[in-house]
């Protein structure tokens, strides 16, 4: 095996094009992907389920408790 | 402070270009020569290497993408370090994997030897002409990799994709470049 090649190649890379070090020093966020509508319908989803949920035990404490005061009434 | 302010600072031979290079990109230069060296002491000592060496350069010389110059002083200066560490013990490091990862696709022991057969120069523009025709991820995985010896896990997080995706990425830029050296003659 030829490592010198190798280690000459990697010294090469070294000496690439400015413009792709520059490209690969952009913040990183640029490159994150946004996430797909798919997944962000799918979270909707799930806070709307679980509000819907939430809200439906407070109205149901709500009815017990004020039909509780009513009969101590 | 503005790249081009900075270079002003070099070229009235103020010291506080040294300062202000540092706090820009120190940390960056720093993550390299780590990247390369895994030795706090030694890396540090590049990045000194690095800002003395760009004071000497600056002026005449008056690079249009510095943070670019930066890195590319660094990781010269911290892969000679390695190198001249590392003739004596082989074995370790990023860079070991890096040649490990470059070997797979890159049959060394069928080509010859660089300073008979091919100029440095010529190996540079078909890796910078391999860069251009590759997708810009795959190239900033490449740059990411094999420039600044970012770890899987690091470039992965970086491009915000899976482990495993940002292998199968990198194995691809690697035979896309080996079609570019055999395209070239330069491996068989």
């Amino acid at each position: 095996m030829n490592r010198s090649f190798l280690e000459h190649l990697l010294d090469c890379i070294g000496a690439i094009d400015d413009a792709f070090l520059e490209e690969a020093e952009t913040p990183y966020f640029i490159y994150t992907k946004p996430r797909s509508m798919g997944r962000i319908l799918q979270y909707s989803a799930y806070g709307a389920a679980g509000l819907a949920v939430l809200g439906g035990a407070a109205a149901a404490f709500w009815r017990l408790r004020s039909g509780r005061s009513k009969k101590s009434a | 402070m503005d790249d081009n302010d900075i270079i002003d600072l070099f070229f009235a031979r103020r010291e506080d270009a040294l300062l202000e290079t540092r706090q820009k990109y120190g940390r960056r230069l720093l993550f390299t020569a780590m990247n390369i060296l895994h030795n706090a002491e030694d890396a540090e000592e590049c990045v000194s290497d690095t800002l003395w060496k760009t004071w000497e350069t600056i002026p005449p010389t008056r690079p249009t993408m510095f943070g670019a110059f930066l890195s590319k002083i660094t990781r010269n200066l911290s892969l000679n370090l390695w190198k001249a560490q590392h003739a004596i013990r082989r074995g370790g490091g990023e860079v070991e994997l890096l040649l490990g990862e470059l070997e797979d696709c890159i049959p060394a022991k069928e080509v010859d030897t660089p300073e008979t057969a091919y100029e440095s120069q010529v190996l540079t523009e078909t890796i910078n002409d391999c860069l251009r025709s590759m997708d810009q991820t795959a190239r900033i995985a490449f740059v990411l990799r094999y420039f600044h010896g970012e770890s899987i896990q690091s470039v992965c997080t970086q491009l915000n994709m899976s482990e495993s995706k940002a292998k199968s990425l990198l194995f691809r830029t690697r035979n896309h470049l080996k079609a570019y050296l055999e395209k070239e003659g330069i491996v068989r």
